[in-house]
Protein backbone atom coordinates (compact mmCIF):
# COMPACT_ATOMS: atom_id res chain seq x y z
CA UNK A 1 0.00 0.00 0.00
CA UNK A 2 2.75 2.60 0.96
CA UNK A 3 4.53 1.62 -1.87
CA UNK A 4 1.77 2.62 -4.67
CA UNK A 5 1.06 5.74 -2.25
CA UNK A 6 4.21 7.14 -2.34
CA UNK A 7 4.65 6.53 -6.56
CA UNK A 8 1.16 8.06 -7.11
CA UNK A 9 1.44 11.10 -4.57
CA UNK A 10 5.22 11.71 -6.32
CA UNK A 11 3.29 12.17 -9.25
CA UNK A 12 0.93 15.06 -7.99
CA UNK A 13 3.39 16.35 -6.19
CA UNK A 14 5.25 17.51 -9.06
CA UNK A 15 2.49 19.04 -10.48
CA UNK A 16 1.70 20.79 -6.90
CA UNK A 17 5.38 22.01 -6.95
CA UNK A 18 4.49 23.25 -10.13
CA UNK A 19 1.65 25.31 -9.03
CA UNK A 20 3.35 26.71 -6.09
CA UNK A 21 6.37 27.75 -8.40
CA UNK A 22 8.87 25.19 -7.09
CA UNK A 23 10.07 24.48 -10.00
CA UNK A 24 13.42 24.33 -9.09
CA UNK A 25 12.95 21.64 -6.67
CA UNK A 26 11.05 19.54 -8.77
CA UNK A 27 14.29 17.13 -9.37
CA UNK A 28 14.83 17.05 -5.86
CA UNK A 29 11.49 15.78 -4.86
CA UNK A 30 11.55 13.08 -7.70
CA UNK A 31 14.65 11.83 -6.29
CA UNK A 32 13.90 12.08 -2.76
CA UNK A 33 10.42 10.28 -3.60
CA UNK A 34 12.61 7.29 -5.63
CA UNK A 35 14.62 6.85 -2.64
CA UNK A 36 11.66 6.89 -0.37
CA UNK A 37 10.39 4.03 -2.73
CA UNK A 38 13.22 2.18 -2.51
CA UNK A 39 13.95 2.46 1.40
CA UNK A 40 10.14 1.36 1.55
CA UNK A 41 10.46 -1.38 -0.47
CA UNK A 42 13.88 -2.47 1.75
CA UNK A 43 12.40 -1.57 5.04
CA UNK A 44 9.23 -3.61 4.21
CA UNK A 45 11.19 -6.48 3.02
CA UNK A 46 10.78 -10.00 4.60
CA UNK A 47 7.85 -8.36 6.25
CA UNK A 48 4.35 -10.33 5.77
CA UNK A 49 1.99 -8.32 4.40
CA UNK A 50 -2.01 -8.55 3.91
CA UNK A 51 -3.64 -7.68 0.28
CA UNK A 52 -5.26 -4.89 0.09
CA UNK A 53 -8.60 -3.15 -1.87
CA UNK A 54 -10.42 -5.89 -1.47
CA UNK A 55 -8.28 -8.54 -2.61
CA UNK A 56 -6.60 -6.20 -5.50
CA UNK A 57 -3.12 -6.30 -4.76
CA UNK A 58 -0.60 -8.11 -2.81
CA UNK A 59 3.16 -6.30 -2.03
CA UNK A 60 4.59 -9.87 -1.59
CA UNK A 61 8.34 -10.71 -1.77
CA UNK A 62 7.91 -10.64 -5.66
CA UNK A 63 6.13 -7.22 -5.90
CA UNK A 64 8.78 -5.80 -3.68
CA UNK A 65 11.74 -6.79 -5.88
CA UNK A 66 10.21 -5.88 -8.78
CA UNK A 67 8.94 -2.35 -7.10
CA UNK A 68 12.36 -1.73 -6.24
CA UNK A 69 13.96 -2.13 -9.45
CA UNK A 70 11.00 -0.39 -11.13
CA UNK A 71 12.41 2.78 -9.17
CA UNK A 72 15.77 2.08 -9.19
CA UNK A 73 15.47 2.15 -13.06
CA UNK A 74 13.03 5.02 -13.11
CA UNK A 75 16.01 6.78 -11.25
CA UNK A 76 18.58 6.26 -12.72
CA UNK A 77 16.26 7.39 -15.89
CA UNK A 78 15.88 10.96 -14.32
CA UNK A 79 19.57 10.81 -13.23
CA UNK A 80 20.62 11.22 -16.61
CA UNK A 81 18.57 12.78 -18.48
CA UNK A 82 18.05 15.42 -16.29
CA UNK A 83 20.10 17.78 -18.14
CA UNK A 84 19.10 17.01 -21.41
CA UNK A 85 16.11 19.29 -21.99
CA UNK A 86 17.05 23.13 -22.56
CA UNK A 87 16.55 25.24 -19.43
CA UNK A 88 13.52 27.45 -20.61
CA UNK A 89 11.43 24.24 -21.51
CA UNK A 90 8.40 22.86 -19.31
CA UNK A 91 9.43 19.46 -18.11
CA UNK A 92 6.57 19.15 -15.40
CA UNK A 93 4.21 17.54 -17.83
CA UNK A 94 7.06 14.81 -18.75
CA UNK A 95 8.04 14.39 -15.04
CA UNK A 96 4.50 13.97 -14.11
CA UNK A 97 3.91 11.48 -17.08
CA UNK A 98 6.67 9.46 -16.46
CA UNK A 99 5.83 8.82 -12.48
CA UNK A 100 2.16 8.60 -13.51
CA UNK A 101 3.63 5.76 -15.65
CA UNK A 102 5.92 4.05 -13.25
CA UNK A 103 2.82 4.04 -11.16
CA UNK A 104 1.06 1.32 -13.47
CA UNK A 105 4.22 -0.37 -13.66
CA UNK A 106 3.78 -0.49 -9.98
CA UNK A 107 0.27 -1.81 -9.68
CA UNK A 108 1.21 -4.52 -12.85
CA UNK A 109 3.66 -6.10 -10.45
CA UNK A 110 1.63 -6.26 -7.27
CA UNK A 111 -2.00 -7.00 -8.62
CA UNK A 112 -3.53 -9.94 -7.39
CA UNK A 113 -6.92 -9.36 -9.53
CA UNK A 114 -7.55 -9.02 -13.41
CA UNK A 115 -9.24 -5.76 -13.42
CA UNK A 116 -6.47 -4.48 -11.47
CA UNK A 117 -3.94 -6.19 -14.26
CA UNK A 118 -6.23 -4.15 -16.97
CA UNK A 119 -5.74 -1.07 -15.00
CA UNK A 120 -2.21 -1.55 -14.19
CA UNK A 121 -1.36 -1.62 -18.40
CA UNK A 122 -3.63 1.18 -18.84
CA UNK A 123 -2.00 3.43 -16.51
CA UNK A 124 1.40 2.32 -17.54
CA UNK A 125 0.25 2.91 -21.22
CA UNK A 126 -1.63 6.15 -21.56
CA UNK A 127 1.19 8.55 -20.18
CA UNK A 128 2.99 6.78 -23.23
CA UNK A 129 0.48 7.95 -25.52
CA UNK A 130 1.39 11.59 -24.50
CA UNK A 131 4.86 10.72 -23.94
CA UNK A 132 5.80 9.58 -27.43
CA UNK A 133 4.42 12.54 -29.17
CA UNK A 134 5.49 14.89 -26.77
CA UNK A 135 7.84 16.45 -29.62
CA UNK A 136 5.22 18.19 -31.06
CA UNK A 137 6.89 19.96 -33.47
CA UNK A 138 8.43 16.72 -34.91
CA UNK A 139 5.96 14.62 -37.44
CA UNK A 140 7.82 11.64 -36.73
CA UNK A 141 6.74 12.21 -33.06
CA UNK A 142 3.65 12.71 -33.43
CA UNK A 143 3.29 9.59 -36.25
CA UNK A 144 4.74 7.67 -33.53
CA UNK A 145 2.78 8.45 -31.17
CA UNK A 146 -0.60 7.84 -33.28
CA UNK A 147 1.11 4.66 -34.10
CA UNK A 148 1.43 3.79 -30.08
CA UNK A 149 -1.87 4.85 -29.31
CA UNK A 150 -3.93 3.28 -32.13
CA UNK A 151 -1.84 -0.21 -31.98
CA UNK A 152 -2.17 -0.14 -28.63
CA UNK A 153 -5.69 0.37 -27.95
CA UNK A 154 -6.33 -2.58 -30.19
CA UNK A 155 -3.91 -4.71 -28.19
CA UNK A 156 -5.66 -3.24 -25.09
CA UNK A 157 -8.68 -4.63 -26.56
CA UNK A 158 -7.61 -7.97 -27.39
CA UNK A 159 -6.22 -8.33 -23.73
CA UNK A 160 -9.36 -7.59 -22.00
CA UNK A 161 -11.34 -10.08 -24.60
CA UNK A 162 -9.04 -12.49 -23.58
CA UNK A 163 -10.07 -11.42 -19.54
CA UNK A 164 -13.75 -11.65 -20.57
CA UNK A 165 -13.41 -15.37 -21.82
CA UNK A 166 -11.23 -16.29 -19.01
CA UNK A 167 -14.21 -14.76 -16.50
CA UNK A 168 -16.56 -16.80 -19.18
CA UNK A 169 -14.87 -19.95 -18.11
CA UNK A 170 -14.11 -19.50 -14.49
CA UNK A 171 -16.49 -16.73 -13.08
CA UNK A 172 -13.94 -14.62 -11.05
CA UNK A 173 -11.16 -12.48 -11.29
CA UNK A 174 -9.90 -13.24 -8.07
CA UNK A 175 -6.27 -14.82 -8.45
CA UNK A 176 -6.95 -17.21 -5.89
CA UNK A 177 -10.15 -18.47 -6.88
CA UNK A 178 -8.94 -18.34 -10.33
CA UNK A 179 -5.91 -20.24 -10.14
CA UNK A 180 -8.53 -23.32 -8.12
CA UNK A 181 -10.86 -22.34 -11.19
CA UNK A 182 -8.01 -23.24 -13.88
CA UNK A 183 -6.46 -26.32 -12.48
CA UNK A 184 -10.03 -27.51 -11.87
CA UNK A 185 -10.55 -27.28 -15.73
CA UNK A 186 -7.78 -27.07 -17.46
CA UNK A 187 -8.90 -28.47 -20.99
CA UNK A 188 -11.68 -25.71 -21.43
CA UNK A 189 -11.37 -24.53 -24.66
CA UNK A 190 -12.93 -20.55 -23.66
CA UNK A 191 -10.69 -20.21 -20.81
CA UNK A 192 -7.69 -21.66 -23.26
CA UNK A 193 -8.57 -19.12 -25.92
CA UNK A 194 -9.00 -16.22 -23.15
CA UNK A 195 -5.18 -16.86 -22.25
CA UNK A 196 -3.94 -17.64 -25.85
CA UNK A 197 -5.82 -13.79 -26.18
CA UNK A 198 -4.41 -12.16 -22.84
CA UNK A 199 -0.89 -13.45 -23.87
CA UNK A 200 -1.42 -11.69 -27.44
CA UNK A 201 -1.82 -8.74 -25.91
CA UNK A 202 0.53 -8.94 -23.78
CA UNK A 203 3.30 -9.74 -26.56
CA UNK A 204 2.20 -6.37 -28.12
CA UNK A 205 2.92 -4.33 -24.95
CA UNK A 206 6.25 -5.55 -24.41
CA UNK A 207 6.71 -6.20 -28.28
CA UNK A 208 7.54 -9.63 -28.89
CA UNK A 209 7.19 -10.60 -32.95
CA UNK A 210 4.83 -10.83 -34.32
CA UNK A 211 2.91 -7.92 -32.34
CA UNK A 212 6.31 -6.18 -32.80
CA UNK A 213 5.67 -3.93 -35.97
CA UNK A 214 5.15 -0.30 -34.10
CA UNK A 215 8.47 -0.65 -31.50
CA UNK A 216 10.83 0.55 -34.82
CA UNK A 217 8.85 3.05 -35.38
CA UNK A 218 7.57 4.50 -32.27
CA UNK A 219 11.26 3.80 -30.68
CA UNK A 220 12.49 5.87 -33.43
CA UNK A 221 9.70 8.84 -33.76
CA UNK A 222 9.57 9.59 -29.82
CA UNK A 223 12.18 11.82 -27.94
CA UNK A 224 15.07 9.89 -27.47
CA UNK A 225 14.90 9.84 -23.82
CA UNK A 226 11.25 8.91 -23.94
CA UNK A 227 12.97 5.78 -25.39
CA UNK A 228 15.43 4.95 -23.21
CA UNK A 229 12.14 5.17 -20.75
CA UNK A 230 10.15 2.71 -22.73
CA UNK A 231 12.61 0.30 -23.23
CA UNK A 232 13.83 -0.28 -19.61
CA UNK A 233 11.01 0.71 -17.25
CA UNK A 234 7.49 0.01 -19.48
CA UNK A 235 9.18 -3.10 -20.71
CA UNK A 236 10.35 -4.41 -17.54
CA UNK A 237 6.81 -3.45 -16.03
CA UNK A 238 5.05 -5.64 -18.47
CA UNK A 239 7.33 -8.43 -18.81
CA UNK A 240 7.36 -8.84 -14.32
CA UNK A 241 3.55 -8.27 -14.75
CA UNK A 242 3.27 -11.04 -17.56
CA UNK A 243 5.56 -12.99 -15.23
CA UNK A 244 2.94 -12.70 -12.37
CA UNK A 245 0.20 -14.11 -14.34
CA UNK A 246 1.48 -17.07 -15.97
CA UNK A 247 3.25 -18.02 -12.49
CA UNK A 248 0.04 -17.35 -10.61
CA UNK A 249 -2.87 -18.33 -11.79
CA UNK A 250 -2.40 -19.85 -15.13
CA UNK A 251 0.41 -22.06 -13.68
CA UNK A 252 -2.01 -25.17 -14.07
CA UNK A 253 -2.26 -24.44 -17.87
CA UNK A 254 0.60 -23.02 -18.86
CA UNK A 255 2.66 -25.99 -19.88
CA UNK A 256 -0.09 -25.88 -22.97
CA UNK A 257 1.09 -22.78 -23.75
CA UNK A 258 4.89 -23.24 -23.84
CA UNK A 259 5.02 -23.85 -27.59
CA UNK A 260 3.54 -20.60 -28.12
CA UNK A 261 5.53 -19.09 -26.09
CA UNK A 262 8.48 -20.64 -27.28
CA UNK A 263 7.77 -19.62 -30.91
CA UNK A 264 7.32 -16.35 -30.21
CA UNK A 265 10.45 -15.90 -28.53
CA UNK A 266 12.11 -18.20 -31.33
CA UNK A 267 10.35 -15.64 -33.70
CA UNK A 268 11.08 -12.59 -31.99
CA UNK A 269 14.75 -13.55 -31.60
CA UNK A 270 15.36 -14.18 -35.12
CA UNK A 271 13.27 -11.33 -36.48
CA UNK A 272 14.66 -8.56 -34.89
CA UNK A 273 18.50 -9.59 -34.97
CA UNK A 274 18.17 -10.11 -38.46
CA UNK A 275 17.05 -6.31 -38.76
CA UNK A 276 18.69 -4.75 -36.40
CA UNK A 277 21.51 -6.01 -38.57
CA UNK A 278 20.44 -4.11 -41.36
CA UNK A 279 19.55 -0.59 -40.12
CA UNK A 280 21.57 3.10 -40.75
CA UNK A 281 20.32 4.32 -38.20
CA UNK A 282 22.19 3.81 -34.77
CA UNK A 283 18.08 4.57 -32.85
CA UNK A 284 16.87 1.97 -35.24
CA UNK A 285 18.80 -0.48 -34.05
CA UNK A 286 18.77 -0.34 -30.63
CA UNK A 287 15.10 -0.66 -31.56
CA UNK A 288 15.27 -3.60 -32.96
CA UNK A 289 17.69 -5.00 -30.13
CA UNK A 290 14.82 -4.33 -27.71
CA UNK A 291 12.94 -6.40 -29.61
CA UNK A 292 15.28 -8.91 -29.58
CA UNK A 293 15.70 -8.40 -25.35
CA UNK A 294 12.42 -9.26 -25.50
CA UNK A 295 12.91 -12.60 -27.16
CA UNK A 296 14.88 -12.95 -24.17
CA UNK A 297 12.84 -12.37 -21.27
CA UNK A 298 9.86 -14.17 -22.97
CA UNK A 299 12.05 -17.40 -22.96
CA UNK A 300 12.80 -16.24 -19.08
CA UNK A 301 8.86 -16.14 -18.32
CA UNK A 302 8.71 -19.60 -19.81
CA UNK A 303 11.45 -21.10 -17.59
CA UNK A 304 9.42 -20.63 -14.26
CA UNK A 305 10.10 -22.25 -11.57
CA UNK A 306 11.91 -21.36 -8.42
CA UNK A 307 14.83 -19.03 -9.85
CA UNK A 308 12.75 -17.45 -12.22
CA UNK A 309 11.69 -14.21 -10.87
CA UNK A 310 15.07 -13.51 -9.71
CA UNK A 311 16.44 -14.66 -13.50
CA UNK A 312 13.75 -11.94 -15.03
CA UNK A 313 14.16 -9.24 -12.27
CA UNK A 314 17.92 -9.50 -13.26
CA UNK A 315 18.11 -9.37 -16.78
CA UNK A 316 15.38 -6.48 -16.65
CA UNK A 317 17.72 -4.53 -14.09
CA UNK A 318 20.65 -5.23 -16.55
CA UNK A 319 18.93 -4.53 -19.66
CA UNK A 320 17.64 -1.36 -18.06
CA UNK A 321 20.61 -0.07 -17.18
CA UNK A 322 22.29 -1.10 -20.77
CA UNK A 323 19.76 0.47 -22.55
CA UNK A 324 19.07 3.97 -20.50
CA UNK A 325 22.70 4.50 -20.66
CA UNK A 326 22.89 3.52 -24.42
CA UNK A 327 19.95 5.88 -25.35
CA UNK A 328 21.24 8.56 -23.06
CA UNK A 329 24.65 8.87 -24.72
CA UNK A 330 22.64 8.72 -28.16
CA UNK A 331 20.98 11.82 -27.08
CA UNK A 332 23.93 13.48 -26.71
CA UNK A 333 25.39 12.70 -29.14
CA UNK A 334 23.01 13.14 -31.72
CA UNK A 335 22.17 16.65 -30.18
CA UNK A 336 25.90 17.15 -31.05
CA UNK A 337 25.31 16.38 -34.96
CA UNK A 338 21.89 18.11 -35.83
CA UNK A 339 19.92 15.12 -34.56
CA UNK A 340 21.66 12.75 -36.95
CA UNK A 341 21.66 9.06 -35.80
CA UNK A 342 23.67 7.18 -38.13
CA UNK A 343 26.64 4.95 -37.05
CA UNK A 344 28.83 7.58 -38.75
CA UNK A 345 27.37 10.36 -36.02
CA UNK A 346 29.08 7.94 -33.56
CA UNK A 347 32.78 8.58 -35.36
CA UNK A 348 35.72 9.83 -32.73
CA UNK A 349 33.21 9.71 -30.15
CA UNK A 350 36.28 8.40 -27.78
CA UNK A 351 38.24 11.62 -28.41
CA UNK A 352 34.75 13.94 -28.41
CA UNK A 353 33.95 13.03 -24.91
CA UNK A 354 35.79 9.68 -23.17
CA UNK A 355 32.82 8.96 -20.59
CA UNK A 356 29.95 8.71 -23.30
CA UNK A 357 32.20 6.67 -25.30
CA UNK A 358 33.45 4.66 -22.21
CA UNK A 359 29.56 4.19 -20.78
CA UNK A 360 28.74 3.07 -24.61
CA UNK A 361 30.91 0.73 -25.11
CA UNK A 362 30.00 -1.27 -21.55
CA UNK A 363 26.26 -1.39 -22.64
CA UNK A 364 26.67 -2.13 -25.84
CA UNK A 365 28.67 -4.88 -24.49
CA UNK A 366 26.19 -6.01 -21.57
CA UNK A 367 23.49 -5.80 -24.41
CA UNK A 368 25.45 -8.09 -26.24
CA UNK A 369 26.29 -10.28 -23.45
CA UNK A 370 30.41 -10.21 -23.45
CA UNK A 371 32.02 -10.87 -19.47
CA UNK A 372 32.68 -9.06 -17.45
CA UNK A 373 29.46 -6.95 -18.28
CA UNK A 374 26.25 -8.02 -16.25
CA UNK A 375 24.35 -8.41 -19.59
CA UNK A 376 26.30 -12.07 -20.03
CA UNK A 377 25.40 -13.43 -16.89
CA UNK A 378 21.75 -12.43 -17.22
CA UNK A 379 21.84 -14.28 -20.65
CA UNK A 380 23.98 -17.10 -19.08
CA UNK A 381 21.20 -17.15 -16.81
CA UNK A 382 17.87 -17.47 -19.16
CA UNK A 383 19.75 -19.99 -21.61
CA UNK A 384 20.94 -22.29 -18.86
CA UNK A 385 17.05 -22.19 -17.75
CA UNK A 386 15.78 -22.72 -20.91
CA UNK A 387 18.35 -25.99 -21.38
CA UNK A 388 17.11 -27.33 -18.07
CA UNK A 389 13.45 -27.69 -19.52
CA UNK A 390 14.86 -29.11 -22.55
CA UNK A 391 14.25 -26.76 -25.29
CA UNK A 392 18.09 -27.24 -26.29
CA UNK A 393 16.98 -25.85 -29.64
CA UNK A 394 15.93 -22.40 -28.41
CA UNK A 395 18.72 -22.00 -26.48
CA UNK A 396 21.10 -23.18 -29.42
CA UNK A 397 18.85 -20.02 -31.25
CA UNK A 398 19.87 -17.48 -28.52
CA UNK A 399 23.21 -18.27 -28.89
CA UNK A 400 23.43 -17.66 -32.55
CA UNK A 401 21.20 -14.86 -32.56
CA UNK A 402 23.18 -12.93 -29.92
CA UNK A 403 26.12 -13.69 -32.45
CA UNK A 404 23.78 -11.66 -34.87
CA UNK A 405 24.07 -9.24 -32.05
CA UNK A 406 27.86 -9.08 -31.95
CA UNK A 407 27.55 -7.51 -35.40
CA UNK A 408 25.42 -4.41 -34.86
CA UNK A 409 26.82 -3.87 -31.64
CA UNK A 410 30.50 -3.92 -32.22
CA UNK A 411 29.85 -1.33 -35.45
CA UNK A 412 28.80 1.40 -32.97
CA UNK A 413 31.92 0.55 -30.99
CA UNK A 414 33.96 0.46 -34.08
CA UNK A 415 32.60 3.36 -34.84
CA UNK A 416 33.46 5.13 -31.95
CA UNK A 417 37.05 4.21 -31.86
CA UNK A 418 37.28 5.50 -35.59
CA UNK A 419 39.52 8.64 -35.71
CA UNK A 420 37.98 11.97 -36.80
CA UNK A 421 39.81 15.24 -37.89
CA UNK A 422 38.72 18.22 -36.41
CA UNK A 423 35.73 17.20 -34.01
CA UNK A 424 34.46 19.09 -31.26
CA UNK A 425 34.65 18.21 -27.50
CA UNK A 426 31.19 17.17 -26.09
CA UNK A 427 30.21 18.91 -22.79
CA UNK A 428 28.64 17.04 -20.15
CA UNK A 429 26.36 19.47 -17.59
CA UNK A 430 26.53 18.92 -13.53
CA UNK A 431 26.36 15.42 -12.64
CA UNK A 432 26.04 13.95 -15.80
CA UNK A 433 29.66 12.30 -15.88
CA UNK A 434 28.98 10.79 -12.44
CA UNK A 435 25.87 9.30 -13.75
CA UNK A 436 27.47 7.88 -16.41
CA UNK A 437 30.56 6.62 -14.26
CA UNK A 438 27.96 4.79 -11.43
CA UNK A 439 25.91 3.30 -14.31
CA UNK A 440 29.25 1.99 -16.24
CA UNK A 441 29.99 0.30 -12.63
CA UNK A 442 26.84 -0.90 -11.80
CA UNK A 443 26.61 -3.07 -15.16
CA UNK A 444 30.40 -4.49 -14.14
CA UNK A 445 29.37 -4.85 -10.22
CA UNK A 446 26.28 -6.45 -11.23
CA UNK A 447 28.06 -9.26 -13.05
CA UNK A 448 29.67 -10.19 -9.51
CA UNK A 449 26.82 -9.74 -7.82
CA UNK A 450 24.25 -12.06 -9.81
CA UNK A 451 24.42 -14.83 -7.54
CA UNK A 452 22.15 -12.32 -5.18
CA UNK A 453 19.68 -12.70 -7.92
CA UNK A 454 20.15 -16.49 -8.52
CA UNK A 455 19.37 -17.40 -4.70
CA UNK A 456 16.41 -14.78 -4.37
CA UNK A 457 13.88 -16.54 -3.04
CA UNK A 458 10.00 -15.75 -2.65
CA UNK B 1 -57.57 -7.05 -17.72
CA UNK B 2 -56.13 -6.80 -21.04
CA UNK B 3 -52.76 -5.41 -20.56
CA UNK B 4 -50.72 -6.35 -23.79
CA UNK B 5 -49.57 -3.48 -25.51
CA UNK B 6 -50.32 -2.86 -29.45
CA UNK B 7 -48.73 -0.54 -31.72
CA UNK B 8 -52.12 1.24 -31.87
CA UNK B 9 -52.18 1.97 -28.19
CA UNK B 10 -49.43 4.12 -29.89
CA UNK B 11 -52.01 5.80 -32.31
CA UNK B 12 -52.41 9.58 -30.48
CA UNK B 13 -48.26 10.31 -30.37
CA UNK B 14 -48.33 9.56 -34.11
CA UNK B 15 -51.30 12.08 -34.43
CA UNK B 16 -49.59 14.60 -31.79
CA UNK B 17 -46.28 14.33 -33.93
CA UNK B 18 -48.12 15.14 -37.48
CA UNK B 19 -50.26 17.77 -35.58
CA UNK B 20 -46.89 19.44 -34.18
CA UNK B 21 -45.01 18.74 -37.67
CA UNK B 22 -48.18 19.91 -39.65
CA UNK B 23 -48.76 23.41 -37.32
CA UNK B 24 -44.90 24.27 -38.19
CA UNK B 25 -45.51 23.93 -42.05
CA UNK B 26 -48.68 25.60 -42.17
CA UNK B 27 -47.61 28.36 -40.09
CA UNK B 28 -43.82 28.87 -41.67
CA UNK B 29 -45.72 28.51 -45.41
CA UNK B 30 -48.16 31.03 -44.25
CA UNK B 31 -46.47 33.97 -43.45
CA UNK B 32 -44.10 33.55 -46.12
CA UNK B 33 -47.06 33.69 -48.68
CA UNK B 34 -49.02 36.49 -46.51
CA UNK B 35 -46.16 38.73 -44.91
CA UNK B 36 -44.67 41.66 -46.95
CA UNK B 37 -41.30 42.06 -48.23
CA UNK B 38 -39.68 45.41 -47.84
CA UNK B 39 -35.64 45.08 -48.76
CA UNK B 40 -33.12 47.91 -48.17
CA UNK B 41 -29.31 47.70 -47.78
CA UNK B 42 -29.77 48.76 -44.17
CA UNK B 43 -32.25 46.23 -43.56
CA UNK B 44 -30.35 43.31 -44.83
CA UNK B 45 -26.97 44.42 -42.80
CA UNK B 46 -25.71 42.00 -40.41
CA UNK B 47 -26.44 43.94 -37.02
CA UNK B 48 -24.17 43.82 -33.56
CA UNK B 49 -25.08 45.94 -31.08
CA UNK B 50 -24.51 49.02 -33.60
CA UNK B 51 -21.13 48.18 -34.02
CA UNK B 52 -20.21 48.53 -38.04
CA UNK B 53 -19.50 45.29 -39.57
CA UNK B 54 -15.73 43.90 -40.13
CA UNK B 55 -14.84 41.19 -42.80
CA UNK B 56 -16.96 37.92 -43.33
CA UNK B 57 -18.59 36.18 -40.43
CA UNK B 58 -17.68 32.82 -42.39
CA UNK B 59 -13.93 32.68 -41.24
CA UNK B 60 -12.84 29.52 -40.31
CA UNK B 61 -12.04 29.61 -35.91
CA UNK B 62 -10.67 26.24 -34.52
CA UNK B 63 -12.98 25.17 -31.26
CA UNK B 64 -10.31 22.59 -29.74
CA UNK B 65 -13.27 20.32 -29.61
CA UNK B 66 -10.95 17.13 -28.10
CA UNK B 67 -10.29 19.66 -25.21
CA UNK B 68 -13.60 20.52 -24.48
CA UNK B 69 -14.22 16.77 -24.65
CA UNK B 70 -11.63 15.64 -22.71
CA UNK B 71 -12.47 18.04 -19.73
CA UNK B 72 -15.94 16.78 -20.64
CA UNK B 73 -14.89 13.25 -19.67
CA UNK B 74 -12.82 14.59 -16.83
CA UNK B 75 -15.65 16.16 -14.76
CA UNK B 76 -17.87 13.04 -16.28
CA UNK B 77 -15.76 10.53 -14.83
CA UNK B 78 -15.26 12.67 -11.45
CA UNK B 79 -19.46 12.28 -11.35
CA UNK B 80 -19.43 8.77 -12.08
CA UNK B 81 -17.35 8.18 -8.80
CA UNK B 82 -19.81 10.81 -7.10
CA UNK B 83 -23.17 9.30 -7.64
CA UNK B 84 -22.20 5.50 -5.71
CA UNK B 85 -20.52 7.81 -2.71
CA UNK B 86 -23.90 9.79 -2.42
CA UNK B 87 -26.16 6.90 -2.39
CA UNK B 88 -23.92 5.25 0.03
CA UNK B 89 -23.01 8.48 2.20
CA UNK B 90 -24.88 7.26 5.18
CA UNK B 91 -23.36 4.19 5.90
CA UNK B 92 -19.60 5.16 4.52
CA UNK B 93 -19.86 8.43 7.02
CA UNK B 94 -17.09 10.72 7.75
CA UNK B 95 -14.49 7.90 6.00
CA UNK B 96 -16.08 7.97 3.13
CA UNK B 97 -16.72 11.95 3.44
CA UNK B 98 -12.53 11.92 3.40
CA UNK B 99 -11.89 9.86 0.68
CA UNK B 100 -14.47 12.06 -1.28
CA UNK B 101 -12.58 15.29 0.03
CA UNK B 102 -8.88 13.50 -1.20
CA UNK B 103 -10.47 12.81 -4.62
CA UNK B 104 -11.86 15.82 -5.29
CA UNK B 105 -8.54 17.50 -4.08
CA UNK B 106 -6.55 15.29 -6.54
CA UNK B 107 -8.91 16.39 -9.41
CA UNK B 108 -8.30 19.72 -8.36
CA UNK B 109 -4.73 20.13 -8.53
CA UNK B 110 -4.99 18.40 -11.33
CA UNK B 111 -7.67 21.25 -13.18
CA UNK B 112 -5.00 24.33 -11.67
CA UNK B 113 -2.43 22.72 -13.58
CA UNK B 114 -3.90 22.49 -16.65
CA UNK B 115 -5.67 25.60 -16.68
CA UNK B 116 -2.96 27.24 -15.61
CA UNK B 117 -0.47 25.72 -18.64
CA UNK B 118 -3.14 27.61 -20.62
CA UNK B 119 -5.46 24.55 -21.48
CA UNK B 120 -8.34 26.57 -22.04
CA UNK B 121 -6.74 29.29 -23.94
CA UNK B 122 -7.12 28.63 -27.53
CA UNK B 123 -6.09 31.17 -30.50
Amino acid sequence: MKELLISSLLGISVLLFDLLRLRRAILPLVAAGLIALVAVVVVDWGTASNPFGNNMMLMDGYALASIGILALLTLFWFAITSDSYPAQSRRTDLYALVLFSMTGAVVLVSYTNLVMMFLGIEILSIPLYVLVSSDRQNPLSNEAGFKYFFLGAVASAILLFGIALVYGATGTFDFTELGAAVSASTSNLMLKAGIAMMLAGFAFKVSAAPFHFWTPDVYQGSPTTVTAYMSSVVKAGAFLALFRLCTGPFSAVMDGFTDMLAFLAALTLVVSNLMAAVQTNVKRMLAFSSISHAGFLLAGVMTGGETGPGILLYYSLTYGIASITSFAVLHVVSSYQNGAMEYDAFRGLVRRNPFLAGAMTIALLSMAGIPPMAGFMAKYFIISGIISTDMVWLAVLMVLTSVVGMYYYLRVIIAMFTPVENAGRIMLRGLQHYTYILLSLLMIILFFASGFFEVLNF
Amino acid sequence: MNTTAHLWDYLPILIMAIVALGFVITVMALTHAVGPRRKNAVKDDPFECGIPVQGNARTPFSIKYFLVAILFVLFDVEVIFMYPWAVNFRELGVFGLWEMFAFMGLMIIGLVYIIRRGALKWE
